[in-house]
Order: structure tokens, then C-alpha cells, then sequence
């Protein structure tokens, strides 16, 4: 047996002597088990014989889509991004300061082989954990898909390299806090914050982002009624015309303050305000001055938006995308067709607060749409990019270092 | 000094036999390690072992004994280093297929069993799988664990680890072995099986590179030791080299009133100032004259310590004594042992 293979079949035991890796295994079995129970059925869902009626609307034309959106959203999203990942971290975590425990790491540095080759053995040898655990689901999920959905859709593997990329991005930061601490709570710790910190940079970049669409729209609202309000005072409309655009309401308790707040919170208050009927003395070009003066400062929100954004954008660009990388499985299994659909625009909504639930939903889904369309090279090339960098110094680290 | 004059001793004694002094299995010269720019744990470094033969190193709590062997094994990397071992540069990775080594308190990955850990390592090494399994048994035989090579080394006792971590020392068949405390929690018939197994590799032609606390144990097996003391090289040389200059001679005679009188006539050139006097102080010292090798004299009461090492130089000293007509009761050569060595090397100053 050569070194390589005498490593592989070390990281294999390794990993087989480890409770957690059986846990992992068991559940995943449990959870293909009850995917394979679960059927729909013209009311709804059946899981063993237990029938339960639910509407799922137009999005599960056929069987094969509902098997595919239960994978995507349970089995991959749920339990391989969530569950199995926090699972093999904690599995892995020792993996490197067990390695570099007094008395251990001689009996590897001693031989011949180079540092950076055993560094690269064990850092692999974690990732091979995780490939094995996804493969496993995947391919039981692919056939469960295959025998009960009549659809055999080779995307569902996609989720073994895409997992274990996840478990890579966590993972180099991992190994990283190993060589330099050797305490497997250290790593532990230190990788979990460094997870929060790659989800709550993304979704911060989300949020913001969201709240820049959702101003836009808001923005382009106003710039709506003002047109109104410009083409009625153009042509003298009638007091009912008018109030037809603008519906009456007691302006006493609605009317906005006299010295407009300022920032997100104040726009939105404005926007409470505005969609407010303003018709206490009937004065339509005071209405539309303060329809101005709230597009002004939408405008000016809007900047301080995107320059929030712009920044977050680039803070967030050299972290790994997490989110965005699992993402790319529900890209290639389930068509946009199959995203979860907008709101209908309501129709009688006279004080704007569906208006403004269903420009959120609107909003929402854009950025959703813009994030789907993000290019995986991008999503996956800059995370690669920083686990490359990380791995390179936990590697430096663990070459340089006297034991 | 031939085999069986050692053995008469007590002792296996440097065996030229097995050694090659030509062409070193370790070469060290000026090894230096300075740690975080200030704490110097090796100064100029420079050793050498000869192919085949067992090389002790001694030395106090923090002299920098194990950062040596590190450095040997590239686990530490030198702030200085020359030299070879095995005919390669310090440092060279190839070289250390043919090295075995055991680490102090080696911890081999508690999912393996015995017969596992010495495969795996000596695969590592780069051994040939040929025939390694049937290797492994035969490995686990020597060292007196055949019946536990299927058990997990987590249920291991310290001995057992040991034994162990001796047999996948040897896995690869290597040249050189370096062994870091050996005997460190084995029992007494462990560390006489050990102690065997060393001397049949040194007589299979493998040099042995031991570091030890257990100064007997060295002192049993060990053709040549050096002590370090402070990061640097206190003793070296063979234990004959080391132990020469203090090895005596006892002779015990018997009493009689004109005992001193007549030791003074014995042996001339050996009191001087003549005898009398001295004896009530209990020694009388001096430098000895007569008698080609012998550098010092001691007397108390009937008890005569002479300086000398060789069995030659003492029969002279035998025939005057007699030729005097003093009775001999007893004569015993007595060498230091190492332990004594080794406080004399380091001396109250070397202690931790």
C-alpha cells in the first residue's frame, strides 16, 4: 500500500470510528425513507396512507416537481445546508488539533512525506465525510425521484459537489482555527461565528438590496401620482375627480408632521402618510408639494440605500456565499416557473396597506429573480477564492510551525 | 576490552564489532534552535553515532534532549543546522524512510488497533506491502503483543503503547531508530525484553539513537553516550572513554598493625610524606608514581583505592603488595556508573 492510499483508508476509518458520522447516516436514511413515503394526490399528500388535504396551487404540475421541491426545500435545505452541516462540522472540528496533539503529529512529520501533502490529506479527508453523506442521500433521493416522481433528473446529484463546497467554505476556516489554536472548542466556536458571519453578510446584502427595490417601487408610486396630480391641476378637475384621485379622509389624524423624519424609518412613515387622503382644505397642489417633497426624499433615502448596498455588496463579495451556493441546486432542479409566485395586485385597497404588501412581495421577488441570475462562476469562484486564501494560510501555518 | 572481560562485568560494553566508524549514521554539527528569538534550546550541537552501535543521550529537564531528536526527525525546524544522517543532509525527507522512530508519549489514533498503527506507519514510511501484514504479526511477536494486535489502542495500557509504538519503530525496516524514552512506563520484563531487542538490532547492523531519563537502563545497553546539559554537548564518547578516568581498583587486605608501614614500602611514590599521619584522618591521597596509569591513592583503614583501569596495571599493583607480605582479602575493579557520569556532567548547575 502506498502512503496516499494507506492515508485514505486512515481517513476513512477515522471518519468511521466517529458516532456522529452514523447518526448522520441513520437520518439520512430515516429522512429518504419517509421521502419515499410521501405521495401526492389530487386533494393533497399522502404520507404512508395518512392523507392530508393542502392546495398547493399551480406550482406541483406533475409529481416529479413535488418530489423535487420537497428535496430541495427539506432534504437539501433543510437537512444537508442545516442539519447534516452543523453535524459534520462538529464531527470534523477535531479533526486538526487531534492531528497536531503532542505525540500524534510526529508520528506523521517524521516520515517521508511532505508537510503540505499531510496538511492537504487531512483537509480532504474531512471533505470526504461529507461527500460520502451527500452522495448517499442524493443518489436515494435521485432514485427515489426516478421510481415514484417518473422523472430522472441527473441535477439532483448536484447537490453532492454543492454540499460539500458549503462544507468547504466552513471547512477551511475550521482547519484554520485548528493549526493556529489545536483546541477543537476553539475551532468549533470560531467556525460557527465565522457561518454566521457568511449567512448574516449575505442576507444583510439581501435586506438591503430588498429595500432599495421596494423604495424604487415606492419611488416610481409617487412619481405615478404626482403625474396624476400634475395632469389634474392642468386640466381643473372637478372636487369628485379629484377626490377620486386623491380619496377624502379626515387630515387631522394623518396628515404627515411638520418636520418630516428623516432616514429609512421616517420614509416609510411618510409613506404611511401619503397614501392617506390630504384633502382637509382640497388645496391639490399643496397635495402634490408634498407628494414632491416626499419623492425628494425618497430620492435621497434611495441613495443612502445603494451606497449602504454598494457596500455591503463588496464586504459581502470575498466572503463565501453560503446561501447563494445551495441556491444554485434549486436553480437547476426547479425552473423559475416553479418559484413561489407574487401576490395578485389588489384591487380594492383604499388606505394602500396591500398596496404596500404586495410592492414588499414585488420586491422580494426581484431580488430573488437577480440573485438567481448571479452566475455561479461568481457565486462559486469567489468563494473558492476565499477558501483558497484560508487554506494557504492554515497550510503556511502548519508548514512553518515547529511541533 | 574483549566480550566476555565485559560481560564479566556486568555489562555490554562498546563492540567494535558492530560498529562502522567510517561512514556515521548521524553527523550533527553545530545545531542551533533558538525559540521565539530568545530562549536558546541547543547551542553548536555537534554529534556523532556510528553505524550499528547504540547511542544513549542524557541529559536534565529542559537541555534540550528532545528538541535535538525533533530536529533529527524534521518535527522541529533547526535555527542552524549541518551535518548528515545517514549520508544525507538534516532535513532531507527521504532519508527518513530509512528512520524509525518513537516519539515521547506517542499517540497513535485511538480507532486502530495495534496491527493497524504499524501498518498504516510503515506504510507511511514507504515500505513495501509485500509480505507487511505477515511483517506486522512477526513485529508484534518480538515485542511480546501478538495476542493484542487485534485490539483497538485506545485500550491500551502505557506499556503496551510502548511495545507498540517499539514494533512500528521497526515496521520499515529502517536503518536508523530513534527511540525517545523507550521503557517510559513499561514494567520490569518489558524493559528487559527491550533491552534485548535493542542489542539484537545492533547486532542485525541498525544504530540505535536512544534518548532516555533512565540512566541504568542506557548504562546497560548503550555504546556510547553524550549528555547535554543546556543546550549544549557536556560528555561524549564511548562508555570505556567516558568511565576510564575513573575506574580503580579495591583492594581489600587484611589488618594488621604495621599495615601502613608496609603499604608505604609496597608501593613507593604512592604516599608521599609517607602514610602515618594520614591514616588518622581516615584517606590519604597522592599522586601514584610507581605504576605506569595510575593517576591517584587512596587508603582507609585496610581498604586501598588505586587509579587504574586496566587488568595489567592492577596485577602490579597485586605483586608489590605481596612481595610487601600483606594479605589480600579481596580485589574488585569498580567503574562509575552513569548515573555518577551523568551528576558529574551536569553538575548542581545543570539541574531544571
Amino acid at each position: 500500500m502506498t502512503a496516499t492510499a494507506a492515508l485514505l483508508l486512515d481517513a476513512y476509518r477515522e471518519m468511521n470510528a466517529k458516532r456522529l458520522f452514523t447518526v448522520v447516516l441513520v437520518v439520512s436514511v430515516v429522512i429518504v425513507v419517509v421521502f419515499a413515503g410521501v405521495s401526492i394526490t389530487p386533494d393533497g399528500v399522502s404520507i404512508f396512507g395518512f392523507k392530508s388535504v393542502m392546495d398547493f396551487g399551480n406550482n406541483l404540475s406533475t409529481p416529479a416537481n413535488f418530489y423535487k421541491l420537497l428535496y430541495v426545500n427539506f432534504g437539501v435545505r433543510l437537512w444537508l445546508e442545516w442539519a447534516a452541516m452543523i453535524l459534520a462540522v462538529i464531527s470534523t472540528a477535531g479533526i486538526f488539533p487531534d492531528f497536531l496533539a503532542s505525540g500524534s503529529v510526529d508520528l506523521y512529520l517524521c516520515r517521508p512525506i511532505s508537510r503540505l501533502r499531510l496538511f492537504f490529506f487531512k483537509y480532504f479527508s474531512a471533505l470526504f465525510f461529507v461527500i460520502l453523506q451527500v452522495s448517499l442521500f442524493s443518489v436515494a433521493c435521485f432514485l427515489v425521484i426516478g421510481f415514484r416522481g417518473g422523472d430522472w433528473e441527473p441535477g439532483l446529484l448536484l447537490a453532492v459537489p454543492l454540499v460539500t463546497l458549503l462544507f468547504s467554505y466552513l471547512y477551511c476556516v475550521c482547519a484554520l482555527a485548528g493549526v493556529l489554536t489545536r483546541s477543537t472548542m476553539a475551532a468549533l466556536l470560531i467556525t460557527m461565528t465565522a457561518w454566521f458571519i457568511m449567512g448574516g453578510a449575505q442576507s444583510a446584502e439581501e435586506m438591503i438590496r430588498g429595500a432599495q427595490v421596494f423604495n424604487q417601487i415606492q419611488a416610481e408610486r409617487l412619481d405615478s401620482q404626482i403625474a396624476v396630480m400634475q395632469q389634474q391641476l392642468a386640466t381643473a378637475p372637478s372636487t369628485q375627480a379629484a377626490a377620486a384621485a386623491v380619496p377624502a379622509e379626515p387630515a387631522e389624524s394623518n396628515a404627515p408632521p411638520a418636520k418630516a423624519p428623516t432616514g429609512i424609518v421616517g420614509g416609510l412613515m411618510r409613506d404611511f402618510f401619503a397614501v392617506m387622503p390630504n384633502t382637509t382644505h382640497g388645496d391639490r397642489a399643496s397635495i402634490q408639494r408634498q407628494l414632491q417633497t416626499l419623492r425628494t426624499q425618497r430620492a435621497a433615502i434611495n441613495v443612502d440605500i445603494e451606497q449602504a448596498h454598494r457596500i455591503v455588496y463588496w464586504l459581502d463579495a470575498p466572503l463565501p456565499k453560503t446561501s447563494d451556493t445551495i441556491s444554485l441546486i434549486e436553480r437547476e432542479v426547479l425552473p423559475a416557473a416553479h418559484m413561489p409566485q407574487t401576490l395578485e395586485l389588489p384591487t380594492a385597497d383604499p388606505r394602500g396597506f396591500l398596496q404596500r404588501r404586495y410592492d414588499r412581495n414585488i420586491a422580494e421577488t426581484t431580488v430573488n429573480l437577480e440573485i438567481r441570475k448571479r452566475s455561479a462562476s461568481w457565486i462559486v469562484g469567489t468563494s473558492l477564492g476565499f477558501e483558497a486564501v484560508v487554506v494557504c494560510l492554515a497550510a503556511w501555518v502548519f508548514c512553518r510551525r515547529d511541533y | 576490552m574483549n566480550i566476555a572481560t565485559v560481560a564479566a562485568e556486568g555489562r555490554l560494553d562498546y563492540n567494535e564489532k558492530f560498529v562502522n566508524t567510517d561512514s556515521p549514521a548521524i553527523d550533527l554539527r553545530n545545531v542551533s534552535k533558538i525559540y521565539r528569538k530568545r530562549i536558546h534550546a541547543l547551542r553548536d550541537v555537534s554529534l556523532r553515532v556510528n553505524r550499528g552501535e547504540i547511542f544513549g543521550l542524557l541529559g536534565p529537564n529542559g537541555a534540550g534532549k528532545s528538541t535535538l531528536v525533533k530536529i533529527m526527525m524534521t518535527v522541529v525546524k533547526p535555527t542552524a543546522a549541518a551535518g548528515m544522517i545517514l549520508g544525507k543532509p538534516v532535513g532531507h525527507k527521504p532519508t527518513l524512510a530509512k528512520v524509525g522512530y518513537l516519539p515521547e508519549n506517542h499517540r497513535f489514533p485511538r480507532y486502530l488497533t495495534g496491527k493497524q498503527a504499524i501498518e498504516f506507519f510503515a506504510s507511511l514510511s514507504g515500505a513495501a506491502s509485500l509480505g507487511r501484514r505477515g511483517k506486522a504479526d512477526e513485529l508484534l511477536e518480538t515485542v511480546g503483543m501478538s495476542q493484542w494486535g487485534d485490539t483497538k489502542v485506545s485500550q491500551y495500557s502505557k506499556g503496551m503503547l510502548q511495545r507498540v509504538g517499539i514494533a512500528a519503530a521497526m515496521a520499515a525496516d529502517p536503518d536508523l531508530i530513534v527511540l525517545d524514552e523507550p521503557t517510559d512506563g513499561v514494567d520490569p520484563f518489558g524493559r528487559r525484553d527491550i533491552r534485548d531487542l535493542l542489542l539484537r538490532m545492533r547486532t542485525e547492523g541498525k544504530t540505535v539513537f536512544i534518548n532516555s531519563h533512565l540512566l541504568s537502563e542506557l548504562e546497560m545497553v548503550c555504546d556510547r553516550i553524550a549528555v547535554l546539559v543546556k543546550g549544549q554537548v557536556a560528555v561524549q564518547g564511548t562508555m570505556h572513554e567516558l568511565t576510564s578516568r575513573r575506574r580503580f581498583y579495591l583492594f581489600e587486605l587484611l589488618e594488621s598493625p604495621d599495615l601502613p608501614a608496609k603499604l608505604v614500602s609496597a608501593l613507593p611514590g604512592a604516599f608521599p610524606g609517607g602514610v602515618n599521619g594520614s591514616i588518622n584522618g581516615g584517606i590519604c591521597r597522592g599522586e601514584w608514581k610507581s605504576v605506569r596509569g595510575a593517576t591517584w591513592c587512596e587508603f582507609d583503614g585496610s581498604t586501598l583505592r588505586v587509579g587504574v583501569s586496566e587488568p595489567t596495571e592492577a596485577q602490579e599493583i597485586l605483586d608489590s603488595i605481596r612481595r610487601a607480605g600483606l594479605i589480600l582479602k579481596r580485589m574488585t575493579p569498580v567503574r562509575p556508573t552513569l548515573e555518577e557520569l551523568f551528576i558529574e556532567a551536569v553538575g548542581e548547575g545543570g539541574k531544571p
